[in-house]
């Protein structure tokens, strides 16, 4: 029986380079796919975007493997590159949008939802993605990913106070938001 | 003791509970999209290592030299001679 190489020996391998670190970090594309274009996903919105970004964020990732320090972060430090790429690729999509607003051209609204069930999680989904995006952004990190408060805000840049402060904002807007429409605490809460 | 703070979080816990355990259908060529991208990248950056380029190079250069030293007429015996003695 083969046991799978874990990140940090892939890490390794691929920052040799070589056709073997290539294949070494096609192994890493395969294992983190699925958890990065979710994140995408919920930071921008669609899935269609997630994928384009979480493409590029991999490519960086290759060409920059050298730096990753410590293989076993390996999903931390992609985090960070995908969140980076992910605020541009939002701030280029506002610029476009507000372009083709002023030039009159109609926008497509792009809100893909993702296979399963319906009703509740596509009210969370709503309310999330009304959210501005910094609060959207440590929500996302916070409940879906669940990072500790100070891996957030080493990950946005900011004290672990300031982090702190949006995390408890994000929160109240999200929980007004979403009983507003109908989520509710008893009820809704997954068995 | 539980603070107010901690049950608002293990109740929003709760409710984002589905989105971590959500399953995202990738695009059925999502995995060789990046992977072809990445071996683009790899052959443009020449972060692959001198492999094929690099191998038909240097068989080029002995195919030459050897070429070279088959078509060269053997140097003068005298030449040889005087290298030794140096």
């Amino acid at each position: 029986m083969t046991t799978e190489p874990d990140d940090a020996a892939l890490v390794r391998e691929a920052a040799r380079r070589g056709l073997a670190g290539q294949l070494a970090f096609e192994t890493l594309v395969d294992r983190h796919q699925q958890w990065l274009v979710r994140l995408l996903t919920h930071l921008l919105g669609n899935q269609s975007d997630a994928e384009d970004v979480a493409q590029d964020a991999f490519v960086r990732a290759f060409l920059a493997i050298e730096s990753c320090g410590d293989g076993s972060r390996f999903r931390g430090w992609l985090r960070v590159i995908a969140r980076r790429l992910a605020f541009n690729h939002r701030r280029d999509a506002r610029a476009r949008a507000h372009y083709e607003e002023q030039s009159g051209v109609p926008m497509p609204h792009a809100n893909e939802s993702m296979t399963g069930r319906l009703g509740e999680r596509d009210l969370l989904k709503q309310v999330l993605g009304e959210l501005a995006y910094p609060y959207r952004e440590i929500m996302v990190l916070r409940f879906v990913e669940e990072l500790p408060l100070k891996d957030i805000a080493d990950l946005l840049e900011i004290g672990e106070s300031a982090a702190k402060m949006r995390l408890t904002r994000a929160r109240a807007e999200f929980q007004r938001e979403y009983e507003k429409r109908g989520g509710g605490r008893g009820d809704t809460r997954p068995a | 003791m539980v603070t107010p703070d901690q049950l608002e979080s293990d109740w929003l816990h709760g409710v984002f509970e589905v989105l971590r355990e959500e399953l995202v259908s990738l695009a059925a060529d999502f995995g060789e999209r990046v992977k072809h991208e990445i071996d683009q990248v790899a052959a443009v950056e020449a972060v692959r290592p001198p492999s094929a380029v690099a191998l038909l190079a240097s068989v080029a250069v002995e195919t030459g030299n050897m070429a070279g030293s088959l078509l060269t007429p053997a140097p003068a015996t005298d030449d040889s001679t005087d290298e030794e003695d140096k």
